[in-house]
């Protein structure tokens, strides 16, 4: 059995920062940081340009070898944990290794939910997470048209390949300019909801993100839910998939599939560990568990939030490294509160999106509108009144990323937008009139 | 001495700090981690704001953090590229 002072298990953004700051406050205590993947920590973030190939294979990694070895961190590849006896501080990872631990930071991230359908086990289905899922995906792409290709709805030997995707949110609009960049001629997104990306963005956002994939030879097909897949007919030695049939009895052939339906956490190792585990693994502000010595971060941490006065999931890489500071400072013996509010965004095609902090329709007492459809770029503001103070606690952003900085500061400063609030919908007014 | 000066003068490494505006995509880790130093401008890409900023550790966290890898950091004493 290993022996460690601070065991992180997880190595992408949440743990590798918390064993960074870790390292400089108890220069002298041992680390180990335990990963399911066979790298070191790279950028997921930059996965999406990494199959439109903008950017290389090397410049993904964020850390290289050396960085371990200087800073004395253990780093465990390819290892999954499968048990947690917290009682005696004790972990086991599928190799059978176990290790002792001072003290515990879980820091899993997610998997992509899985589509469970007729059919999901055949060849050339792809899901986004990790290096190997792009690396997949690009080979997928960029084979020839399968040779023995006889399924009427495929793609005929010569013609240009077909894509379909199958979700409405953000992993989809990875894929579908991924599958553009890789030469996919035709590219559909199978959306189950009314409309992309229903439930996170309002009807004219959406639209808004639909004629910027329209604009890109990207189809979008609302309200269609995938039955399942067939492979293609005849001898190949591979079962691949060929056609995607939807409930309503539509079919789509392809000759790549692409699936972005949410993400979830995997906490079966942590069965009987008596940790309390809601949607994810719940903390308070301080990131701590329910269980003494055993701390959880990123998106695998539904943590007590201070800004919100609110319990959430907050799954974004600034979140994840912010977490992973805080609560390393935390463990090291500097209690150390979490207080962020933080942002996601990217770009897709021309298109820019960006989330922050809570957007939920339930939680706000109301959502003020800017921009329209029509002027290609729209806001929505989430507005509460929170201890008497009439506050802005989330923002959906389409094309307007000069709204951006404004909104976020007028969150994280719990700014009373009482003054400005009539105002607010008014494309004349300046955001920064908020926080001035 | 206040705790704070002492801080600083123990850390007396200093950065030069530039943000690569064609790799950075507003992922805003770095505005998370050091809000003295980063703020993220109308194009939502990071600027370097003016002024004493984070200490130098602090800093170099942000700028590990960042999923682009947009942020150089040179010593500005010796001259030389710490980051990346």
């Amino acid at each position: 059995m290993k022996r460690t002072d601070f065991l992180i298990v997880g190595g992408s953004a949440a743990g590798t920062t918390a064993a960074e700051v870790i390292r400089g406050l108890t220069p002298n205590s041992s680390i180990t940081i335990i990963t399911d993947e066979p790298h070191e920590e790279y950028s997921r973030v930059l996965l999406p340009q990494y199959i439109t190939h903008k950017v290389t294979r090397e410049t993904l990694f964020l850390k290289k070898t050396l960085w371990y070895e200087e800073n004395k961190i253990e780093l465990v590849k390819g290892a999954r944990v499968v048990s947690l006896d917290s009682k005696t501080h004790r972990l086991k990872n599928e190799r059978g290794e176990e290790y002792q631990f001072g003290k515990l930071l879980i820091a899993v991230g997610g998997y992509p939910l899985k589509l469970s359908v007729p059919g999901d086990d055949l060849e050339n289905i792809h899901y986004l997470r990790t290096l190997e899922d792009a690396d997949r995906f690009i080979e997928t792409c960029k084979s020839g048209p399968s040779r023995l290709r006889v399924h009427p709805e495929g793609s005929p030997r010569g013609a240009s390949k077909k894509g379909v995707i199958v979700g409405g949110g953000l992993v989809s609009l990875d894929f579908a300019e991924g599958m553009k960049a890789n030469g996919i001629g035709e590219v559909t997104i199978l959306v189950r909801e009314p409309y992309y990306w229903a439930g996170k963005l309002d009807f004219d956002s959406s639209r808004i993100i639909k004629s910027e994939l329209e604009k890109n030879g990207v189809r979008v097909v609302a309200g269609e839910e995938v039955e399942k897949f067939e492979p293609i007919a005849g001898l190949h030695p591979v079962r691949v998939v060929g056609v995607v049939k939807t409930k309503s009895g539509k079919t789509f052939g392809c000759d790549v599939v692409g699936v972005g339906i949410g993400i979830k956490s995997d906490f079966s190792w942590l069965e009987g560990s008596g940790i309390k585990i809601d949607k994810a693994i719940v903390t308070n502000e301080y990131l701590e568990t329910s269980l003494p010595d055993i701390y959880a971060a990123g998106d695998c941490a539904q943590f007590h939030d201070v800004i919100f006065e609110r319990e959430h999931i907050m799954g974004n890489w600034a979140n994840a490294t912010s977490q992973g500071a805080a609560v390393a400072r935390t463990m090291s013996g500097v209690k150390t509160l979490f207080e962020s509010a933080s942002s996601y965004s990217d770009t897709f095609f021309e298109g820019k999106y960006s989330f922050l902090g809570v957007t939920d329709e339930k939680f706000a007492d109301e959502v003020v509108e800017r921009g329209t459809f029509e002027a290609g770029k729209k806001t929505r503001i989430f507005i509460k009144t929170i201890g008497g103070l009439m506050r802005i606690v989330g923002a959906t952003i389409i094309n307007d990323p000069a709204e951006v900085s404004p909104l976020t500061s007028a969150v994280k400063k719990k700014i009373d937008i009482s003054a400005h609030y009539k105002k607010l919908g008014e494309p004349e007014f300046n955001m920064k009139d908020l926080i001035a | 001495m206040a705790y704070d000066t002492f801080f600083r003068l123990k850390m007396a490494k200093k950065w030069k700090i530039t943000v690569d505006r064609d790799l950075c995509i507003g992922a805003a880790s770095c505005v998370a981690l050091a809000m003295e130093t980063f703020e993220l401008d109308s194009e939502n890409k990071a600027v370097v704001l003016e002024g004493e900023g984070d200490p130098p550790d602090v800093v170099k966290l942000a700028a590990e953090s960042c999923p682009t890898k947009a942020i150089i950091l040179v010593d500005e004493e010796t001259g030389e590229q710490e980051y990346p």
